[in-house]
């Protein structure tokens, strides 16, 4: 029996920890570093349906506790992603969860279709809520009307598991956690980037030029915590865990908050085997503790 | 395939002059995977959250890599004097198949890719020239300046004393020098000198070059004057260092690029007026 085994909606996933959209690019440049099929899932960077050639440089700042970016969804499209990538995940026998935005509900429901007959692919998971592109992804993510409306229509034309990306830019998270499961979602991650920003007192420009960036690593890993605490509060779905994550301590903190699963996002940078180094943890945690199956960690906060 | 993750030892450590070290590493996989312009990425330790890359500046007997201390990442990687964690190697490097005649231009520690490229061209150089023989191509290999290989190489430093390159070195192997005081060679920067010396370059050979943002620029202007091409290694910040966070585009002549994958070294024809403005 896998102890690791965990179940996300319809998905069944080898172990509970995935790499988080954007910062695996689309899996295959891992090769050389990691066995790429040991991974619970690999989400994809978020694929739009034309090609996106991003935002302006400077994108990135580092922070003594992460760092910000705007890349601006920067992507080679669903065309060329299911051309030049899918074939190779599929080789290596990676369980895939493609990452989708759009600028308009229509568009997310495209990209599905255009999806939902390619083999190799378990689930998508929608990108409501990437900060770095000023109009469409905030509004969907921060709206309970849009945030239903998109996932409904999603639903509608998915029959694979649908998971739904919270961003953690709102008041109340466990309204939109509602809109999203009213709207049909499997699951839910918590959550995306938390909006930061960061100016040079030297030229008193921002670091990023759009001055918002989207701010991850272990600065956000209390802050997201918290949201999915909230979540689970609100919703009963599976909830994947995102945010921070730099050790397979900082998993279990979510897990045991209560998500099914976890995304390992830009710790990745520094460290390439982030992800298998986590399964591998976790794995001897539970050895440890004597604990025969993960789903009896899940959710156990006293 | 690369890359690797490698923990290698650190064989080496010379502080050429403050705040500049070189460091020879212990690596076997890496060191035998990389090509003249391609780098790797450092972590600096837990207190760091993104690792630093370095251009590899020689790969024959473990790595090889030039570490100027700009920051706080760099002045902790510094005190790492056992075993540093390497990721490598990276990029795409520089093209040197079918050459006639190059000029190797280095600005600072922009020195240290082009030391490696020049240690490759002179081995193919070898075996381009197997008249030479044994004895001679060895010797040739010692010698930077070359007229025979039309293969010079040109260094530009502030001052005399920030030469990222031994003196005995570089008086031996015929690097020309400029420093910006004139202490050393010609006074005055690498542009200045070229626009001083046409010999350098009017046998229109092709030009390597790395260095800092301003150096690049003004070498950019000058040889779309001339008329001259070539490959420039440029830099920028990075996270991931193997083109998956998409954070260290430049705006190129069609569109932006990665400096961590598609480049760092680049054609001179896709460099753009905009590629120096970040």
């Amino acid at each position: 029996m896998n102890k690791l085994e965990v179940k996300i909606g319809s998905l069944t996933l080898k172990n509970p920890v995935m790499t988080a959209s954007g910062t695996f690019g689309y899996g295959d440049e891992y090769i050389s570093l990691l066995d790429i099929s040991k991974l619970g899932a690999i989400v994809t960077k978020t694929l739009t349906m034309e090609p996106r050639a991003g935002n302006p440089a400077p994108r990135i700042w580092e922070l003594p506790y992460g760092m910000l970016n705007s890349i601006g969804l920067a992507n080679i499209g669903v065309h060329r992603f299911i051309s030049e990538k899918l074939p190779i995940l599929r080789d290596y026998e990676a369980t895939v969860i493609a990452n989708i935005a759009s600028a308009d509900v229509a568009g997310y429901t495209e990209v599905i279709k255009i999806l939902e007959n390619e083999k190799g692919i378990s689930a998508y998971e929608l990108n409501v809520s990437c900060p770095n592109v000023e109009k469409e992804g905030m509004a969907f993510g921060a709206d309970v009307e849009t945030l239903l409306e998109v996932t409904r229509r999603c639903r509608e034309a998915a029959d694979k598991c649908l998971i739904v990306k919270l961003t953690p830019n709102v008041y109340d998270i466990g309204s939109l956690a509602q809109a999203a499961v009213e709207g049909g979602a499997d699951a839910l991650t918590v959550a995306n980037t938390v909006l930061g920003m960061a100016v040079d007192i030297e030229s008193r420009k921002p670091r990023i030029p759009s001055a918002l960036a989207g701010y991850s690593g272990p600065g956000i890993k209390p802050v997201n915590l918290a949201k999915l605490y909230q979540v689970r509060k609100a919703v009963d779905v599976p909830l994947i865990g995102c945010g921070g994550i730099m050790n397979y301590r900082d998993a279990l903190e979510y897990m045991i908050t209560g998500a099914a699963a976890v995304q390992i996002g830009s710790g990745t940078y520094k460290n390439p085997r982030l992800a298998v180094e986590v399964i591998d943890d976790m794995e001897r945690y539970l050895n440890e503790k004597g604990i025969d199956d993960i789903d009896n960690l899940i959710g156990t906060m006293k | 395939m690369a890359p690797f993750l490698e923990k290698a030892k650190v064989k080496h450590k010379e502080e050429i002059f403050p705040g500049l070290y070189i460091f020879k590493l212990d690596s076997e996989i890496i060191a035998s995977y990389s090509q003249p312009g391609q780098f790797v990425e450092a972590d600096p330790g837990e207190s760091f959250f993104l690792r630093r890359p370095f251009s590899i500046q020689e790969a024959e007997d473990g790595l090889e890599i030039l570490v100027k201390v700009v920051g706080r990442g760099t002045a902790e990687l510094v005190k790492n004097e056992t075993e540093w964690n390497i990721l490598g190697p990276l990029g795409r490097g520089f093209d040197f198949q079918n050459l006639n005649g190059a000029l190797l231009i280095g600005g600072g520690v922009g020195v240290a890719p082009l030391k490696f490229l020049y240690k490759r061209m002179t081995r193919r150089q070898y075996f381009r020239q197997p008249h030479l023989g044994l004895d001679k191509a060895v010797e040739q290999a010692s010698f930077w300046g070359d007229e025979r290989t039309r293969i010079r190489f040109v260094i530009g430093a502030k001052t005399k004393s920030e030469i990222p390159i031994a003196e005995t070195d570089y008086i031996r192997q015929k690097v020309i020098v400029s420093t910006d005081d004139g202490s050393e060679g010609f006074r005055g920067t690498v542009v200045d000198m070229l626009k001083a010396q046409s010999k350098l370059w009017e046998d229109n050979p092709k030009i390597y070059a790395c260095g800092p943002a301003p150096m690049l620029k003004a070498l950019y202007e000058f040889m779309l004057e001339k008329g001259l091409d070539g490959q420039f290694s440029l830099e920028n910040r990075m996270a991931c260092g193997m083109g998956v966070c998409q954070g260290c585009a430049i705006p190129m002549k069609n569109g932006y690029k990665l400096v961590c994958k598609d480049g760092p070294v680049f054609d001179f024809k896709d460099l753009d007026e905009r590629t120096w403005m970040i």
